[in-house]
């Protein structure tokens, strides 16, 4: 089990992702931009946990994580070749939760900018994590429960298997919404051939 | 048997260690939870616990951590196998304890969540009622991360349980609990509750536990518990172990031990480590707790001192005179409310008075939705104030943190219906010096009411502490020397060590120009020695004498939070009055007028500036004039991709601002483009594309029923009959929560079939909207702006 926090100071905004969020072109910024960016900053407590797991493929739509056995082709795809995975929980915390919670009611763009910074924050953590914890080994990009077909219930195993709830204080909701909202749980494949050994 | 608390705080208890990777050695089967071997494995459980008596321990766990029922529907035959694990294993040892374990739920509780604060209170409740009467001797609330669930559990065991009960949270290395809650936050809240004994456990180890433990030992003199990991979890050849060994283990312990009443472990913690710790620390002495003096309210995140730098009380929250705060209280508008409570938040209130207290509404129902609805944007503490006790008993108990009570008098059926209150669900109480015969006219009969309010809650076990005196500021319009007695009783309360608040701005009731009066009564009220007061923060007066009077009694020994305050102030020569209003100038980016101030997205100076064009112009003609064909312009720039969303929500925020402004000079009728009924659907939390397209609304002159996120159909159904919206907009962000947003138009044609449905949101589209029975789709906000006009013909 992995468990580190991360000041947001020292995570990486991509233009891409804030240019996609924000829905401006890259490059260009609001000029709110710099107090939403300051206020979240202060307010978030950004952490993920990880957790390594083998992965078993029982066919080209089925595959078994967790000891769950997902029917998703979707998923099997994405980890082929990979032996084990890793389970990702990150989070900003329940500072920047109730930061956004106050911007709601009080202003709809400074929450609608500091809604998109946060996402693009939490994106940064899940990049500086698997960083971190993936620099020597090959893997796939992250893919998380809700895509294709990889049921969004499988937030809930994701959670225990990284022991979120204990760690980050990550609840879900009966609908499957990680509270705080801005948390990301993943799967990212492990393939076996260490990084510059491939071909 | 002995009862726990004849030792507490006398001699030092150990509890054990390690339930869950203790199992694990002990034949824990992948995929079970720990709590299952009550029922599978009973002789490996009630092994685990023989073995951590035989190493020292005085009190055991009972293995039912996650025992609860939303984790397990045969939670209840796992209590009882638990338990008749834990008596077994104690069999013999009568100076032995056995815990009754309880740990969170997994749930976060609303608002932030979707368990209900009486859901949660209901889930502990079945369980303690599970263990009842089955051997155990305390109960133990551990590893909550949030103290809104430790609450809720503390609430069900002192409902359910006459144990003593013990409480440990978990911090991180900054000493914050994952929710925002400090060591003297939670210590306030617990403290307040009435908990035997409270402190950590989990998470950390001792070295880390250590950096906290004087915080909390400073904090209150309930006896403190410490069972801190083995370290940190790392994996060493496959195999899960801590980074402390014993000895490291104990070294740390050593130092806390003279601090600690109740010592143990958590997780990598094993019998050794338990007898090790024993060992190494028995001999040293336990501090005698002092009784801290410390008069604190809280929220579930921020502390307000009482006794030191003057108390900010925001008075703005309370329905008498305010008409606005009024009709959004009666119509449910709660957004106007949260906008109130972070404009004072902002203008630097500590505490803001929440009051509720309307003839036509029910005040029970009222004051539980603006309690949660405040404390989901600001994170202040609270004060209650209310006259009605069963509103009050409602409020304290879903209040998130320990409240600030107002009020309590001298009467006998004041005392009698809120001590009780107080000793339950902990808090501090403001005590109005009056009682059956009324307000004496000196200041020496308001003297004697305090000393027999005091007197009385000492009775319930309410410290002295946790009462501040309001001597009362009376009109001086009505009594002449109303202002020297009130001053004379706050001269005598603070030379006696009594704090005092003031409802300041009663003071200068019947006359005009009030702040005047207020803000001299004010400065000498400070100079009397008053501690709180609740006032306007975003009165410049009243915070001018408050920040001055900080400054100058060396509360703020550097002058920096004077210098900021003056820094924030507006500009010497432009802040008499509003800013000048000009005639629309063709410069359509100039600020000073109001066209250019909605294209700019300025929001303050937009309502300044329309407040301004009102004294010479017709309202009608301010919105015409300026308001639309601002957003005509940013609307066009918008599609020319000239400028981007960011800026378009500023515009329409300002936009929004100038549009109140003319609402108050007009017949709603008349400035109201159009009605409808606004929400996110059950089970969705996002709101974002919900409010921009309520700000947009809004800018255009649409009135917006927001029911915010979350929002059961019958709900949408009540206020669609309430208002006589004739249309509904429902939102929806994701693909679960899509069949909610299809029940909700299936109810509303069923039972309101006049009302037309917009939808929108991430997982729609023009195909699915048809097919869930919505009449009109929008894509983003622009369009459901379009959809409004078209339908309400603008």
């Amino acid at each position: 089990m992995i468990y580190e926090r991360i000041c947001a100071d020292e995570l990486t905004l991509s233009d891409f992702e804030l240019s996609a969020r924000l829905k401006m072109p890259v490059g260009t910024l609001p000029e709110n931009f710099e107090e939403c960016k300051s206020a979240l900053f202060a307010a978030a407590a950004p952490a993920f946990t990880a957790e390594r797991a083998r992965v078993r493929f029982l066919s080209d739509a089925r595959a078994e994580l967790c000891g769950r056995v997902l029917e998703s082709r979707a998923l099997a795809k994405a980890l082929a070749g990979c032996d084990e995975a890793l389970f990702l929980s990150a989070t900003l915390g329940f500072g920047a939760e109730r930061l956004l919670r106050r911007y709601a009611a009080s202003s709809p763009s400074l929450h609608f900018v500091t809604d998109a910074i946060a996402d693009a924050l939490v994106e940064a953590l899940c990049d500086a994590a698997e960083a971190r914890v993936l620099s020597a080994e090959e893997h796939t990009a992250r893919f998380s429960p809700g895509y294709a077909d990889l049921p969004l219930s499988f937030v809930k195993d994701i959670l225990e298997k990284t022991n979120a709830e204990k760690l980050l204080g990550v609840g879900l909701t009966d609908s499957y919404l990680a509270i705080p909202t801005k948390t990301v749980t993943a799967v990212i494949g492990i393939k076996t051939v260490p990084k510059g050994n491939e071909k | 048997m002995k009862n726990i608390l004849e030792i507490l705080g006398k001699k030092r208890l150990y509890f054990d260690g390690a339930t869950g990777t203790e199992l694990e050695k002990l034949g824990l089967l992948s995929g079970e939870t720990p709590e299952q071997m009550n029922l599978r494995a009973p002789e490996a459980v009630e092994a685990l616990h023989r073995a951590y008596f035989e190493a020292g321990a005085d009190v055991i766990k009972t293995n039912t951590f996650g025992a609860n029922s939303l984790k397990h529907e045969n939670y209840a035959e796992m209590i009882e196998a638990a338990l008749g694990c834990a008596s077994r294993a104690r069999a013999g040892r009568e100076d032995k304890f056995i815990a009754f374990d309880i740990g969170p739920t997994g749930k976060m509780l609303e608002p932030l969540g979707d368990l209900s604060f009486e859901g949660a209170v209901e889930i502990f409740a079945k369980s303690i009622r599970a263990a009842e009467g089955k051997g155990a001797d305390l109960i133990l609330i551990e590893t909550m991360s949030d103290t809104y669930e430790t609450k809720a559990a503390v609430i069900a065991a002192k409902e359910n349980s006459s144990l003593p009960i013990f409480v440990t949270n978990v911090y991180d290395a900054g000493g914050k609990m994952l929710t925002g809650a400090s060591p003297e936050v939670s210590a306030a809240l617990l403290e307040g509750l009435g908990v035997s004994a409270f402190g950590m456990n989990c998470s950390l180890g001792p070295d880390k536990m250590a950096e906290i433990l004087p915080r909390l030992a400073d904090a209150s003199s309930v006896p403190i518990i410490v069972n801190p990991n083995a370290g940190l979890p790392e994996v060493r050849d496959g195999v899960l172990s801590f980074t402390f060994s014993e000895e490291e283990f104990c070294a740390y312990m050593k130092e806390m031990a003279p601090y600690c009443a109740v010592m143990g472990g958590c997780c990598g913690t094993t019998p050794e480590y338990i007898r090790a710790l024993r060992a190494a620390t028995e001999g040293i002495p336990l501090l005698e707790k002092e009784e801290k003096g410390h008069t604190r309210v809280t929220s579930f995140a921020k502390i307000a001192e009482i006794g030191g730098s003057t108390v900010i009380i925001g008075e703005r929250l309370n329905p008498t005179g305010k008409k606005k705060l009024k009709e959004a209280l009666v119509g449910g508008n709660i957004s106007y409310i949260l906008e109130e409570a972070i404009k004072q938040q902002d203008a630097g209130a500590h505490v803001l008075d929440v009051n509720v207290g309307l003839p036509e509404i029910d005040e029970v129902e009222k004051m539980r939705e603006v309690i949660s609805a405040v404390q989901s944007v600001s994170d202040l503490p609270l004060q209650i104030d209310t006259a009605d006790p069963s509103a009050l008993a409602a409020a304290m108990r879903i209040y998130n943190g320990k409240p600030l009570v107002n009020s309590v008098n001298g009467s006998r059926e004041s005392m009698d219906a809120v001590f009780p209150l107080v000793k339950k669900y902990g808090g501090t109480v403001i005590a109005l010096t009056l009682d059956e015969s009324g307000i004496p006219a000196d200041a020496d009969g308001r003297l004697k009411i305090a000393h027999r309010i005091i007197k009385e809650a000492g009775k319930y076990g309410i410290s002295r502490k946790d009462i501040i005196v309001d001597p009362l500021a009376l009109a001086i319009s009505a009594q002449a020397d109303s202002a020297t007695v009130t001053l004379d009783t706050v001269r005598a309360l603070a030379k006696e060590g009594i704090h005092t608040s003031l409802g300041v701005s009663n003071i200068s009731f019947g006359l005009p120009r009030r702040e005047i009066i207020n803000s001299a009564f004010f400065a000498a009220a400070l100079t009397a020695g008053l501690n709180a007061a609740i006032i306007n923060p975003m009165s410049e007066a009243m915070m001018n004498v408050y920040f001055a009077n900080e400054a100058l009694t060396a509360r703020d020994p550097s002058c920096e939070a004077y210098v900021a305050y003056a820094a924030s102030l507006p500009e010497e020569d432009t802040h008499k009055g509003a800013p000048k209003s000009e005639k629309k100038s063709t410069a359509e980016d100039d600020p000073t007028n109001l066209f250019g101030a909605i294209v700019k997205g300025l929001r303050s100076s937009a309502g300044e500036l329309a407040e301004s064009l009102l004294k010479t112009e017709e309202p009608l003609a301010v919105i015409n004039g300026y308001i639309i064909p601002a957003l005509d312009e940013v609307g066009g720039r918008f599609e020319r991709s000239e400028i981007y969303l960011p800026a378009l929500l500023a515009s329409a925020e300002a936009a929004r601002e100038a549009f109140e402004a003319v609402k108050k000079r007009i017949p709603e009728e008349k400035s109201e483009a159009g009605a409808l009924v606004l929400a996110t659907v059950e089970g969705d939390m996002h709101d974002i594309g919900k409010n921009i397209v309520k700000v947009i609304l809004e800018s255009h002159g649409f009135r917006v029923y927001d029911l915010g996120r979350n929002v059961p159909a019958e709900k949408i159904l009540d206020k669609v009959k309430e208002t006589g919206a004739r249309l509904v907009g429902l939102s929806a962000l994701m693909t679960t929560t899509v069949p909610a947003m299809e029940k909700t138009i299936k109810l509303l044609r069923e039972k309101a079939p006049f009302v037309k449905v917009t939808v929108g949101g991430a997982v729609m589209n023009p195909d699915y909207a048809k097919m869930i029975g919505a009449d009109f789709y929008s894509a983003d906000a622009m369009g459901a702006l379009e959809v409004c006009k078209s339908f309400f013909g603008k």
